[in-house]
Protein backbone atom coordinates (compact mmCIF):
# COMPACT_ATOMS: atom_id res chain seq x y z
CA UNK A 1 0.00 0.00 0.00
CA UNK A 2 3.05 2.80 0.61
CA UNK A 3 4.40 1.98 -2.65
CA UNK A 4 0.94 2.92 -4.45
CA UNK A 5 0.71 5.60 -2.16
CA UNK A 6 4.37 7.01 -3.56
CA UNK A 7 2.87 7.00 -6.73
CA UNK A 8 -0.64 9.29 -5.75
CA UNK A 9 0.51 12.33 -6.37
CA UNK A 10 1.30 11.07 -9.90
CA UNK A 11 -1.99 9.35 -10.27
CA UNK A 12 -3.82 12.62 -9.45
CA UNK A 13 -1.80 14.54 -11.68
CA UNK A 14 -2.94 12.21 -14.72
CA UNK A 15 -6.69 12.97 -13.35
CA UNK A 16 -6.94 9.86 -11.92
CA UNK A 17 -7.84 8.31 -8.85
CA UNK A 18 -7.43 5.50 -6.55
CA UNK A 19 -9.26 3.04 -3.90
CA UNK A 20 -8.29 0.11 -2.09
CA UNK A 21 -10.78 -2.44 -0.98
CA UNK A 22 -10.32 -4.85 1.89
CA UNK A 23 -12.75 -7.36 3.64
CA UNK A 24 -11.56 -6.37 6.84
CA UNK A 25 -13.67 -4.22 9.34
CA UNK A 26 -14.24 -0.49 8.96
CA UNK A 27 -12.16 -0.48 12.43
CA UNK A 28 -8.89 -2.28 10.55
CA UNK A 29 -8.89 -0.69 7.43
CA UNK A 30 -9.06 2.60 10.06
CA UNK A 31 -5.95 1.37 11.20
CA UNK A 32 -4.18 1.07 8.04
CA UNK A 33 -4.96 3.77 6.23
CA UNK A 34 -3.93 5.86 9.74
CA UNK A 35 -0.43 3.77 9.87
CA UNK A 36 0.35 4.47 6.09
CA UNK A 37 -1.17 7.52 6.29
CA UNK A 38 -2.74 6.75 2.69
CA UNK A 39 -4.18 9.59 0.65
CA UNK A 40 -6.48 7.25 -0.79
CA UNK A 41 -9.80 6.00 0.11
CA UNK A 42 -9.42 2.68 2.12
CA UNK A 43 -13.59 0.79 1.44
CA UNK A 44 -14.89 -2.15 3.37
CA UNK A 45 -16.34 -4.84 1.43
CA UNK A 46 -18.09 -6.46 4.06
CA UNK A 47 -18.08 -9.97 2.65
CA UNK A 48 -15.95 -9.96 -0.21
CA UNK A 49 -19.46 -8.94 -2.24
CA UNK A 50 -17.12 -6.94 -4.60
CA UNK A 51 -14.14 -8.56 -5.03
CA UNK A 52 -16.21 -11.91 -5.95
CA UNK A 53 -17.96 -9.91 -8.36
CA UNK A 54 -14.51 -9.14 -9.79
CA UNK A 55 -13.92 -13.08 -9.27
CA UNK A 56 -11.32 -12.75 -7.06
CA UNK A 57 -12.29 -14.64 -3.77
CA UNK A 58 -11.07 -18.17 -2.46
CA UNK A 59 -11.69 -19.54 0.91
CA UNK A 60 -8.12 -19.53 2.70
CA UNK A 61 -6.60 -23.69 2.71
CA UNK A 62 -7.44 -25.55 5.48
CA UNK A 63 -3.83 -26.16 6.68
CA UNK A 64 -3.06 -22.26 7.25
CA UNK A 65 -6.08 -20.86 9.26
CA UNK A 66 -4.59 -22.06 12.30
CA UNK A 67 -1.12 -21.21 10.87
CA UNK A 68 -2.11 -17.53 10.26
CA UNK A 69 -3.73 -17.20 13.87
CA UNK A 70 -0.76 -18.73 15.72
CA UNK A 71 1.94 -17.44 13.37
CA UNK A 72 0.51 -14.17 12.13
CA UNK A 73 -1.90 -13.64 15.08
CA UNK A 74 -4.49 -13.14 11.98
CA UNK A 75 -7.50 -15.11 12.94
CA UNK A 76 -8.85 -14.14 9.89
CA UNK A 77 -12.92 -14.25 11.36
CA UNK A 78 -11.80 -11.17 13.61
CA UNK A 79 -10.33 -9.73 10.75
CA UNK A 80 -12.81 -10.13 8.19
CA UNK A 81 -16.44 -8.06 8.83
CA UNK A 82 -18.06 -10.75 7.82
CA UNK A 83 -16.15 -13.15 9.93
CA UNK A 84 -15.19 -16.01 7.61
CA UNK A 85 -11.97 -17.24 6.13
CA UNK A 86 -12.67 -15.67 2.41
CA UNK A 87 -9.65 -13.83 1.33
CA UNK A 88 -9.81 -11.88 -2.14
CA UNK A 89 -6.81 -12.49 -4.68
CA UNK A 90 -4.58 -9.42 -4.73
CA UNK A 91 -5.71 -7.53 -7.76
CA UNK A 92 -5.53 -4.31 -9.12
CA UNK A 93 -7.60 -2.77 -11.93
CA UNK A 94 -7.19 0.52 -14.09
CA UNK A 95 -10.86 1.49 -15.21
CA UNK A 96 -11.67 3.99 -17.43
CA UNK A 97 -13.71 6.31 -17.54
CA UNK A 98 -16.33 4.72 -20.03
CA UNK A 99 -16.45 2.08 -16.97
CA UNK A 100 -14.42 -0.86 -19.27
CA UNK A 101 -10.94 -2.19 -16.91
CA UNK A 102 -8.79 -1.10 -19.18
CA UNK A 103 -5.34 -2.85 -17.45
CA UNK A 104 -6.17 -5.67 -15.06
CA UNK A 105 -3.53 -7.22 -13.02
CA UNK A 106 -4.72 -10.38 -10.69
CA UNK A 107 -2.45 -13.21 -9.25
CA UNK A 108 -3.26 -16.19 -6.96
CA UNK A 109 0.57 -15.70 -5.61
CA UNK A 110 0.29 -13.33 -3.14
CA UNK A 111 3.54 -12.43 -3.08
CA UNK A 112 3.13 -10.57 -6.54
CA UNK A 113 1.76 -7.34 -7.38
CA UNK A 114 1.58 -5.06 -9.88
CA UNK A 115 4.11 -2.55 -10.16
CA UNK A 116 3.50 1.09 -9.32
CA UNK A 117 5.29 2.29 -12.61
CA UNK A 118 3.27 0.05 -14.51
CA UNK A 119 -0.32 1.90 -13.36
CA UNK A 120 1.35 5.38 -14.48
CA UNK A 121 2.11 3.83 -17.79
CA UNK A 122 -1.44 2.68 -18.25
CA UNK A 123 -2.56 5.95 -16.97
CA UNK A 124 -0.57 7.86 -19.27
CA UNK A 125 -1.81 5.72 -22.45
CA UNK A 126 -5.25 6.74 -21.55
CA UNK A 127 -4.16 10.39 -20.78
CA UNK A 128 -3.01 10.67 -24.60
CA UNK A 129 0.08 11.55 -22.69
CA UNK B 1 1.82 -8.64 9.76
CA UNK B 2 4.48 -7.85 11.53
CA UNK B 3 7.87 -8.91 11.59
CA UNK B 4 11.22 -7.49 13.21
CA UNK B 5 13.36 -6.23 10.62
CA UNK B 6 11.28 -7.17 7.54
CA UNK B 7 9.17 -3.85 7.63
CA UNK B 8 7.56 -3.43 4.04
CA UNK B 9 7.60 0.16 4.94
CA UNK B 10 10.09 2.95 4.48
CA UNK B 11 13.08 3.62 2.37
CA UNK B 12 12.75 0.21 0.82
CA UNK B 13 10.42 1.27 -2.16
CA UNK B 14 13.40 2.75 -3.50
CA UNK B 15 13.81 -0.71 -4.70
CA UNK B 16 11.01 -2.10 -7.34
CA UNK B 17 7.73 -3.54 -5.34
CA UNK B 18 8.27 -6.69 -6.32
CA UNK B 19 11.53 -6.97 -5.06
CA UNK B 20 10.74 -5.37 -1.57
CA UNK B 21 7.99 -7.49 -1.19
CA UNK B 22 10.47 -10.29 -2.26
CA UNK B 23 12.43 -9.75 0.22
CA UNK B 24 9.93 -9.19 2.77
CA UNK B 25 8.70 -12.91 1.84
CA UNK B 26 12.35 -14.52 2.78
CA UNK B 27 12.17 -12.54 5.83
CA UNK B 28 9.26 -14.03 6.87
CA UNK B 29 9.93 -17.56 5.41
CA UNK B 30 13.65 -17.18 7.37
CA UNK B 31 11.49 -17.06 10.83
CA UNK B 32 8.98 -19.82 10.05
CA UNK B 33 9.79 -23.37 10.58
CA UNK B 34 9.90 -25.69 7.06
CA UNK B 35 6.71 -27.23 7.24
CA UNK B 36 4.61 -23.94 7.55
CA UNK B 37 7.07 -22.66 4.27
CA UNK B 38 5.72 -26.06 2.77
CA UNK B 39 2.07 -25.27 3.44
CA UNK B 40 1.52 -22.14 2.33
CA UNK B 41 3.56 -22.96 -0.83
CA UNK B 42 1.48 -25.63 -1.03
CA UNK B 43 -1.71 -23.76 -1.08
CA UNK B 44 -0.38 -21.36 -3.33
CA UNK B 45 0.14 -23.67 -5.61
CA UNK B 46 -3.06 -25.25 -5.14
CA UNK B 47 -4.73 -21.63 -5.92
CA UNK B 48 -2.86 -21.14 -9.39
CA UNK B 49 -3.78 -24.83 -10.27
CA UNK B 50 -7.57 -24.05 -9.47
CA UNK B 51 -7.76 -21.80 -12.38
CA UNK B 52 -9.34 -19.18 -10.07
CA UNK B 53 -7.18 -16.36 -11.52
CA UNK B 54 -9.09 -17.06 -15.14
CA UNK B 55 -12.39 -16.30 -13.85
CA UNK B 56 -11.29 -12.81 -13.02
CA UNK B 57 -12.62 -9.88 -14.87
CA UNK B 58 -9.95 -8.99 -17.62
CA UNK B 59 -8.97 -6.07 -19.68
CA UNK B 60 -12.41 -5.25 -22.03
CA UNK B 61 -14.37 -6.28 -19.48
CA UNK B 62 -17.06 -4.10 -17.87
CA UNK B 63 -16.14 -2.83 -14.38
CA UNK B 64 -18.80 -4.20 -11.80
CA UNK B 65 -19.89 -0.56 -10.14
CA UNK B 66 -19.89 -0.98 -6.36
CA UNK B 67 -20.42 1.25 -3.28
CA UNK B 68 -18.80 0.52 -0.33
CA UNK B 69 -18.42 2.76 2.82
CA UNK B 70 -15.18 4.22 3.88
CA UNK B 71 -13.96 4.07 7.45
CA UNK B 72 -15.73 7.17 8.22
CA UNK B 73 -19.04 5.14 7.40
CA UNK B 74 -19.33 7.78 3.82
CA UNK B 75 -20.65 5.90 0.72
CA UNK B 76 -18.03 5.58 -2.05
CA UNK B 77 -19.18 4.61 -5.45
CA UNK B 78 -16.99 3.65 -8.53
CA UNK B 79 -19.32 5.84 -11.11
CA UNK B 80 -19.60 8.70 -9.16
CA UNK B 81 -15.51 8.31 -9.25
CA UNK B 82 -15.47 7.27 -13.27
CA UNK B 83 -17.16 10.82 -13.40
CA UNK B 84 -13.71 12.39 -12.45
CA UNK B 85 -11.64 10.55 -14.34
CA UNK B 86 -9.93 6.85 -14.94
CA UNK B 87 -9.56 5.08 -11.05
CA UNK B 88 -7.26 2.80 -10.04
CA UNK B 89 -8.93 -0.04 -7.74
CA UNK B 90 -6.30 -2.23 -5.80
CA UNK B 91 -8.08 -5.17 -3.91
CA UNK B 92 -6.51 -6.31 -0.78
CA UNK B 93 -6.72 -9.17 1.91
CA UNK B 94 -5.66 -6.76 5.22
CA UNK B 95 -3.17 -5.32 7.22
CA UNK B 96 -1.78 -8.51 8.84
Amino acid sequence: MQAYQDILPQIKALGASMVAISPQTPERSLSMAEKHDLGFEVLCDAGNQVARRYGLVFSLAEPLRELYSKKFGAHLPDYNADKSYDLPMPGTFIVAPDGFIQYAFVDPDYTLRLEPKEILNSLRKTAGA
Amino acid sequence: MDFTGTSLNGKKFGMSLQKALQEFKEGVVAQLPPEDVAKMDEATEELVRSGIAAGAKKAGDQAPDFTLPNPSGEMVSLSRLLAQGPVVVTFYRGTW
